[in-house]
């Protein structure tokens, strides 16, 4: 039995990774994934050699309201200035169980 | 002082990191290797400071912690108000790049010291304490003035009062509690305290291998310097020019400090002029996109590793050195 979910992928600074698992937190999400990854970009190259050029990708699927409470937390983060890299796709939840 | 004085295997394998990049060689380095490299340069500058301030006087230690931390509050302050000058640079990118400059690069700092031991030149050991102290002040101060640069936008905008939101606690915590900084006191502490005995034992760790691992830790600084040097047109020549001005700045004060203030050698006021002249790309980007993240961090991580770095390494050091020798006579 599969679902229909949002997937949100959020790509960040490995030193802003904490404020991200803190509004997952605030909305309720417990489940998660993310790794690290390298790239380009307005902040400039991101290959992973220091802490400050490390980025992290967030993977996380979530309900349609949830979807909501997250994109609003995460666009007060980035009015205040943090480079987050935020997108959705629309999902299907085939793992039984996994619906919320 | 020539050319011969920068012909070492540390500088010169820097220069192939650099050279590789330029000719798009494949050359890479595994996956977290440099930051094991630098770990242990960490390391074994700690146990070799440790074991010659064991012997050192407090006095003068307690002296060049106190210039550590004004050189720390100092450099930030000035170069701030160059980037600031007719308005050249904006307020929040002026604060992160100038909070890189009040900290240290331990590379910069290694190689300075490898620069005078392949030429014998005696270096005194505070500055190894400098370097420890130095990582601090200048993250506060570009807090600082990152947090009054968004209350006068703030106030400019809509009139308010400006709502700073800095996560001071977390910040401070993460400045003093930085895994370099750590590494360093903590290799200080056991070089201090171990006997000379025991320390015989690891010598060839701390000792025999270091230049060998310097030049491994170079040749890829060396690479990610070329990286960085891709985006100088996305910097712009103000910033370019600042990356080579400030170290100069900062390298003078350093030299008066070293050799007025704390009366050091020669080879000791290069090692201040180098701590001062020097950008973090370790200890202080981190805390900027934490604690300033309106900066862009491209402006930062280029100027100390695409422009400072390879600045001080290839010109700075023996530029200071012959500074020094002439001031101190």
């Amino acid at each position: 039995m599969s679902c229909s979910q949002k997937l949100i992928q959020i790509i960040t600074s490995n030193t802003l990774e904490d404020r991200i698992k803190k509004v997952f937190k605030k909305i309720g999400i417990t489940g998660f994934t993310f790794f690290n990854v390298s790239g380009e970009g307005d902040s400039g190259v991101q290959s992973g050699h220091f802490d400050a050029d490390s980025n992290v990708l967030f993977m996380v699927m979530v309900s349609e309201e949830q979807f909501q409470q997250v994109s609003e937390e995460l666009m007060k983060e980035i009015k205040k200035g943090y480079h987050h890299f935020i997108f959705s796709l629309n999902a299907e939840v085939m793992t039984p169980g996994k619906c919320t | 002082m020539g050319l011969d004085a920068i012909l070492i295997p540390a500088i010169l394998f820097f220069a192939l990191g650099v050279f590789a990049k330029a000719i798009k060689s494949d050359l890479k380095f595994p996956d977290g290797l440099s930051k094991g490299l630098s770990l242990y340069l960490l390391i074994a500058i700690g146990l070799k400071g440790g074991a010659e301030l064991a012997n050192a006087e407090l006095g003068l230690a307690i002296k060049s912690i106190f210039w550590a931390i004004v050189l720390g509050f100092l450099t930030p302050i000035i170069g701030y108000m160059i980037l600031r000058f007719r308005d050249r640079i904006d307020r929040m990118n002026a604060a992160a790049i100038t909070a890189h400059y009040g900290s240290v690069s331990a590379g910069t700092f290694l190689t300075a010291v490898a620069f005078l031991e392949a030429s014998g030149i005696y270096h005194e050991t505070y500055p190894i304490i400098m370097m420890v102290v130095m990582e601090t002040p200048a993250i506060i101060i570009g807090l600082l003035l990152a947090a009054m640069a968004r209350r006068k936008i703030q106030q400019v905008e809509d009139g308010g009062q400006g709502n700073d939101d800095v996560p001071w606690k977390s910040l401070l915590h993460e400045a003093l509690t930085n895994g370099s900084v750590v590494l360093l006191l903590g290799a200080m502490v056991i070089g201090a305290v171990a006997s000379p005995e025991a320390m015989q034992k690891v010598y060839p760790f701390s000792h025999e291998i270091f230049m060998g691992v310097l030049c491994l830790f170079l040749l890829d600084l060396g690479m990610e310097a070329a990286r960085r040097m891709k985006s100088f047109k996305k910097v712009g020549v103000t910033l370019v020019a600042f990356g080579i001005i400030m170290p100069v700045i900062g390298g003078l004060i350093g030299i008066f400090v070293g050799a007025t203030l704390l009366d050091f050698s020669v080879g000791g006021t290069l090692l201040v002029a180098i701590l001062a002249a020097s950008a973090s790309y370790i200890a202080v980007p981190p805390a900027m996109r934490m604690g300033v993240p309106e900066a862009n961090p491209s402006y930062y991580l280029t100027l100390a590793l695409g422009v400072t770095f390879p600045f001080n390494v290839l010109v700075g050091i023996p530029l200071f050195y012959s500074i020094a020798n002439w001031y101190i006579g």
